[in-house]
């Protein structure tokens, strides 16, 4: 039982930093390579990915002395396909101009590897309370990491971040950071960056 | 417990809990997302037939036409979705044209996905700080002559033309493709149902026989428009006013619906329900209509509104015979377009009664001073 000594905070800690989905674990690349050409869309997916994880954590956590282990992967997918339904349902009734933005991206929240990563590493062997820190630290990692991609690329490719004119009217944008190509230009810059003061934080 | 059985069990379990679930959030939100696309589709109409304020929805060989119209009831203009590929995603446009198809009225750019930056200049420019709408606007109030047709890096010229946009050329090309071939097309399917002009006419004739079925004893008939409302006022040999028809209209399950009510003149009986329009579910929300299951009466659900006296305002109930004033019984099966035909009526007849007997107190006033 040494996991017992890691702390809550520690526990959520870990997924904005030392365990970020995106920038280290390199998970969930789809949704964050697809999104992100503004900081809105990315701020968006990230919430729905918030709901949908804790969700899901904190369910199979209740449940996981349940669960056989020969059928626990089908079971989690049951489990997130239903609440990413109930997302994508409730962002089209009630937010229906993000849910077009975001297009097919919401269901697919459930083949995002984060999310039944999370369910397979923690959730299932975890307690609630750290099962639901464990979700909200690892998804609010991966949002603030969209959110950053997303600025950047909204503010390359438009000259704007939230919608909000930063570049003067000059600015000539860059076509390509709304393109595919910007994404990953930007995310392979951001793991540069990232490991870079990762490794000089340990010297 | 074995191991199997509970592996079946946990599974089995998660699945019913997992779908019921998922059909109470269907059915909680299903309805908003509807209206919300029935609003979207409905903006859309008001922006491509500039001047209607309401419309109707026609199909005709399997194209959907929704006809647009000004308060008066007149036809102002058609719209239609056109379709196809750009240059690299779907492009879907809602055309708004003119009844004789000789002039585009408005475009609108439902759905795209062309290159950002790029083909995404077909819906808004950003580059061109005067206007980021130039290249849609070319298309408002476009003489289509003998087709579309566009120049790139020149003004447009020659009627039907318009100019490309630079670094974008296959998808302007694709957007003026799509709206000839459609435009050709829904121009065609279009005048083998209506000819023209005639369309309101023919529509009009179609209420004025019908009112006199809508009020019996009826010789003459009367328009009056009070507030916007088209009453019609049927006569008897002696100029006596029997009745007021007026037409109900809203949604159904599925479809807008649309009836001609008559009344009698102190507007609290119905004397005679005609359906004009509805496109229910065929063979369940139909039978508002005509009701082909049952075989003694096939109008037994419109005959039940015949002298059904209104003044305290329609209910409904599903499987049992009605038995108190204002009550009819809804169609099992389809309880919703029962529902909404009674929410139609109930909601215009109090709206007209309000309108129509105020101004019948005004008259009656004006001519006692």
């Amino acid at each position: 039982m040494a996991k017992e000594k890691v702390s809550l905070f520690a526990e959520f800690v870990k997924g904005l930093w030392k365990e970020n989905p995106v920038l280290v674990m390199l998970l969930g690349l789809c949704p964050t390579l697809a999104v992100t050409n503004s900081a809105i869309n990315g701020l968006s997916m990230g919430l729905a990915v918030i709901f949908t994880l804790v969700c899901s954590s904190t369910l199979i956590s209740l449940v996981r002395k349940i669960i056989p282990k020969e059928v626990r992967i089908p079971t989690f997918i049951i489990v997130i396909a239903t609440f990413v339904t109930v997302t994508d349902l409730t962002l089209a009734a009630f937010f229906p101009d993000i849910s077009k933005s975001l297009g097919p991206f919401v269901p697919l929240i459930v083949v995002n590897c984060i999310v039944l990563g999370r369910q397979e590493a923690f959730a299932s062997k975890n307690p609630v309370h750290r099962a639901i820190i464990d979700a909200l630290g690892m998804s609010i990692g991966f949002t603030l990491t969209l959110i950053i991609l997303g600025s950047i690329r909204e503010l390359l490719g438009s000259g704007t971040i939230f919608s909000f004119q930063i570049m003067p009217a000059s600015f000539q944008p860059w076509m390509v950071m709304g393109l595919p190509p910007g994404a990953f230009l930007t995310l392979g810059l951001m793991i540069g960056i990232f490991n870079w003061i990762s490794s000089k934080r340990k010297c | 417990m074995n191991k199997s059985a509970k592996m079946v069990i946990v599974l089995t379990a998660t699945a019913i809990l997992s779908g019921g679930v998922l059909a109470y959030f269907d059915l909680f939100t299903s309805p908003i997302i509807a209206a919300y696309q029935r609003n979207e589709l409905k903006n859309a109409i008001g922006v491509v037939l500039p001047g209607s304020v309401s419309y109707g929805e026609k199909v005709i060989n399997d194209t959907q036409f929704y006809l647009g119209k000004n308060k008066n009831g007149d036809l102002v203009g058609v719209a239609f979705l056109a379709e196809g590929n750009g240059f690299q995603s779907k492009i879907k446009i809602l055309v708004g044209m003119n009844p004789e198809f000789t002039k585009i009225q408005n475009l609108k750019i439902l759905q795209q996905a062309e290159t950002p930056g790029l083909g995404t200049k077909i819906e808004d420019d950003p580059t061109n700080k005067s206007d980021k709408f130039w290249f849609l606007k070319q298309f408002k109030n476009l003489k289509i002559g003998t087709g579309i047709t566009y120049i790139k890096n020149k003004k447009p010229s020659k009627e039907g033309e318009i100019q490309a946009i630079t670094g974008a050329t296959i998808s302007s090309e694709s957007v003026v493709n799509i709206l000839n071939d459609a435009i050709n097309r829904n121009r065609k399917t279009f005048f083998s149902e209506f000819s023209g002009n005639c369309v309101n006419n023919d529509q009009k004739g179609e209420i004025e026989n019908e009112i006199y079925k809508v009020l019996p004893g009826t010789v003459s008939c009367e328009e009056e428009i009070i507030n916007d409302t088209r009453f019609y006022l049927g006569k008897n040999e002696k100029g006596d006013l029997v009745g007021v028809a007026f037409v109900a209209e809203g949604y159904g399950f599925e479809s807008e619906i649309k009836m001609l009510v008559g009344m009698d003149p102190k507007l609290t009986k119905i004397l005679c329900l005609k359906m004009l329009q509805q496109a229910e579910t065929p063979e369940i929300g139909t039978k508002i209509e005509e009701d082909s299951t049952n075989i003694s009466d096939r109008f037994w659900f419109m005959n039940q509104f015949s002298n059904l006296e209104v003044d305290s305002g329609i209910t409904c109930i599903v499987n049992k015979k009605p038995s108190k004033v204002g009550e009819i019984q809804a169609i099992t099966g389809a309880t919703i377009s029962s529902e909404s035909v009674v929410d139609i009526l109930n909601s215009t007849i109090s709206k007209n009664r309000e309108v129509f007997l105020l101004k019948v107190d005004s008259i009656k006033n004006r001519e006692v001073k």
